[in-house]
């Protein structure tokens, strides 16, 4: 009886090593070209899906706070910024369009925050460049940014009109993704 | 007067010592605060490095990654609560050491899968070539055949 069995285990594993070592070769390879082709620097985020995160912050250049509880009801784009960061020079017309299409349109409120920074070089930064249509608010120590899951600027968070972030950028914007980012929260241009 | 000067060497002696075993404490406590920094920091990945732990960097985002757990370690938050702190932020991504859950049971799964079939062929390999080399031992009669053929050779 034990030879019967032995016999058969013999001739399958007689008859399918050669297919199954293929089968685990191409296997392998394929992981080896998914793992080569995937960019390494690319970070999930842990925010698509939840709630806009509740912060107060000082506002730029005007008195007041800003609240996030004052700005929900609308879709609402959020986009982390920095003096410093180089980065977002290019981005800052593609911004200041933007800006300009959206905000009186009462479609969708635009917000800036401006990260571990300081208030004088930012106001140096938008004399120099072109002052946002849209407020900003200081997250001077970077906490805020830290609730977002911010790593690195600049960063830009699309959140629909019931306050749930739905697109995270991150890099510098164009034209082509805000068109692609604004059709997902629900804006029309 | 003599006396109240001894009383006062001596209120000052035991309050100096005092002070000591206070500081002692201190530095004690301190230093199982910097030792669960290094514990929770070591775990969690710097999220511009590559593959390195918050504990090793000294980017600035690590650094404020840093400041945030002394912070909530002083606050008496337990390292899970610290860890969960941060994946609620950055995602699981942020964890050096993959949760063994869901999915990711199989990066844990997967080398014991490997190993086990590994030795499992090895096995099989060793038992075909006992099996192979075995029958030649027990061929006395060819050996017989051959004497026999060979003594006849013989003039």
């Amino acid at each position: 009886m034990t030879t019967v069995v032995s016999n058969t285990r013999k001739t399958f594993v007689h008859a399918w090593w050669k297919p199954l070592l293929l089968i685990a070769t191409v296997g392998l390879l394929g992981l080896f070209a998914l793992g080569l082709g995937r960019d390494p620097t690319f970070m999930p985020s842990a925010l698509v899906g939840r709630a806009v995160p509740d912060f107060e912050l000082a506002t730029l250049s005007a008195a007041g706070r800003t609240r996030s509880g004052d700005l929900a009801g609308n879709p609402l784009i959020i986009n982390f910024w920095a003096s410093w960061c180089g980065a977002c020079r290019s981005e800052h017309d593609t911004l200041l369009k933007l800006g300009r299409e959206l905000q009186g349109s009462g479609q969708v409120r635009i917000l800036g925050i401006n990260h571990r920074d300081t208030a004088s070089n930012a106001e140096r930064f938008l004399s120099s460049l072109g002052a946002f249509p849209y407020p900003s608010a200081i997250d001077a120590d970077g906490r805020t940014g830290v609730d977002f899951g911010v790593f690195g600027l600049p960063e830009t968070f699309f959140v629909d009109a019931t306050g749930i972030v739905r697109a995270r950028h991150i890099g510098p914007l164009n034209e082509r993704d805000v068109s692609r980012y604004l059709a997902v929260i629900g804006v029309e241009r | 007067m003599r006396l109240v000067v001894r009383l006062l060497v001596i209120l000052l002696a035991s309050s100096s010592l005092l002070g000591g075993a206070g500081a002692a404490d201190g530095l004690i406590q301190e230093d199982r605060a910097e030792q669960r920094l290094k514990t929770i920091a070591s775990g969690l990945r710097c999220p511009v490095c590559q593959g390195e732990a918050v504990y090793d960097s000294h980017s600035t985002i690590a650094n404020q990654m840093k400041t945030l757990i002394r912070e909530q370690v002083a606050a008496g938050r337990t390292d899970d609560e610290i860890r969960g702190f941060f994946v609620t932020r950055y995602g699981a991504f942020v964890l050096m050491e993959p949760a063994a859950s869901g999915m990711n049971l199989m990066i844990w799964l997967f080398p014991l899968l490997a190993l086990s079939a590994g030795m499992l062929a090895i096995l099989v390999l060793l038992g075909r070539r006992r099996q192979a080399v075995a029958p030649p031992a027990t061929s006395v009669g060819g050996t017989e055949e051959f004497l026999t053929r060979l003594e006849r050779l013989e003039p």
